[in-house]
């Protein structure tokens, strides 16, 4: 899997969280094309949201990641490399 | 705890055996969050109470016992039921709808009133209130429908007349959170409700946006927003007013439908009745926006809310 699916599976997952701001086409089009780094306190990820992309995460990629995790990590690009290394 | 927990309580513990993850363990809780009555969490914390501490079960429902707005056992129960996936009824064994203000509950994106349902549930006194949950799994803002009651927004609504007596009942109030707020609203309207309540829901701009990517009709939907029904329900729109988004939401929907809007003060978070809830004024909140009492919608008296 190389990283522009990566980023596809990741961003799907968010919307399968209901992040707002994963519906919103600029955002996607800078963290797809632009592979910008999105920190998540720009992002409204409750505690529900955060078990929710996990969940989603494990079941696309079969990579676990944890609520706790997704906090400590802090950004998309954290993330991201996080599962890309699990997935190496 | 009763021989008729056992079962549930058993369930419970073969599905939890086959999770393999904390990710699917939390999948299970999420989903019974969204639909277990207050008796049932407390049943499980009872029945989880000698678990290891560290235990994912335990510490989950301990930690939802903890925030039950009131955590009291009532002399009769909520219990749940309906065979549709998207309509759950809450309802309980004492007195008659007449005397009774059913709650139409339009679930948002994550299927639920904002809160789990029980943290919803245990703060209506069941002797004078029964409630349905109504969940859009297509996530197309009620738009296509719910298998089984209808298979778009207009069939729902003839649906739930059919199979809910909503005349009835003393009152019906349409209650929508997020992503079923607008519903609400739509919904007071179409079925002439006492009331249409919406927390946070999205504006009708997102609605045709959505009507329109799914190759329908707006029309339908606009000829909905500019009737004026006699009598005309009562609707509010409330959003938290330091979010952005939600209050253009509001004043989207406000400036096309006669509405009171609802500011949260020092409320930045979507989720308003999480808000509330961690504040311990839930009762409070839902009083006031329904109007009446949670706990004896007769009485006079109203609770006072502290914002």
């Amino acid at each position: 899997m190389d990283r522009a699916q990566l980023r596809i599976a990741l961003f799907d997952a968010l919307q399968a969280a209901n992040v707002p701001e994963a519906f919103d086409e600029d955002l996607r089009r800078s963290f797809l094309d632009e592979g910008k780094d999105v920190d998540l306190s720009q992002l409204e990820m409750d505690s529900l949201a955060r078990m929710e992309f996990c969940i989603a995460v494990e079941l696309s990629l079969g990579v676990t990641l944890l609520p706790r995790q997704v906090q400590e990590l802090g950004s998309t690009g954290a993330i991201e490399r996080f599962v890309a290394e699990k997935l190496a | 705890m009763t021989a008729d927990f056992d079962r549930p309580v058993d369930l419970y513990r073969r599905r939890i055996a086959r999770c393999r993850t904390e990710n699917q363990v939390n999948q299970v809780h999420i989903a019974l969050e969204n639909y277990l009555v207050p008796a049932e969490l407390r049943g499980l914390g009872l029945a989880l109470r000698n678990d290891p501490p560290e235990s994912l079960g335990r510490q989950w429902v301990e930690s939802r016992l903890v925030s039950l707005p009131l955590n009291k056992p009532r002399p009769v129960e909520f219990e749940r039921s309906g065979n549709l996936r998207g309509l759950t009824r809450y309802s309980a064994d004492i007195g008659s709808p007449e005397q009774k203000t059913l709650i139409v509950g339009f679930a948002g994106f994550a299927h639920r009133l904002m809160l789990p349902t029980a943290f919803v549930l245990d703060c209506l006194n069941p002797a004078w209130y029964d409630l349905i949950v109504l969940r859009d799994f297509a996530k197309r803002l009620y738009v296509q429908g719910i298998p089984g009651l209808g298979d778009s927004f207009f069939d729902v609504l003839s649906g739930l007349s059919t199979c809910v007596d909503l005349p009835s009942y003393r009152n019906v109030v349409a209650f929508g959170t997020s992503g079923g707020g607008h519903a609400a609203v739509l919904a007071a309207i179409a079925l002439r409700l006492d009331k249409g309540i919406s927390i946070g829901g999205a504006g009708f701009e997102q609605l045709e946006a959505t009507v329109r990517s799914l190759g329908l009709d707006v029309g339908p939907f606009r000829a909905l927003v500019s009737a004026r029904p006699d009598p005309y329900p009562d609707l509010l729109l409330v959003y938290a007013g330091d979010h952005a988004r939600d209050e253009a939401g509001a004043r989207s929907i406000g400036k096309l439908v006669p509405a009171r809007l609802m500011k949260v003060r020092d409320c930045g978070k979507h989720g308003v009745l999480g808000h509330y809830s961690a504040r311990r004024q839930l009762p409070e909140f839902l009083s006031l926006i329904l109007g009446q009492d949670v706990e004896n919608p007769t009485s006079p008296a109203r609770r006072p809310l502290s914002r």
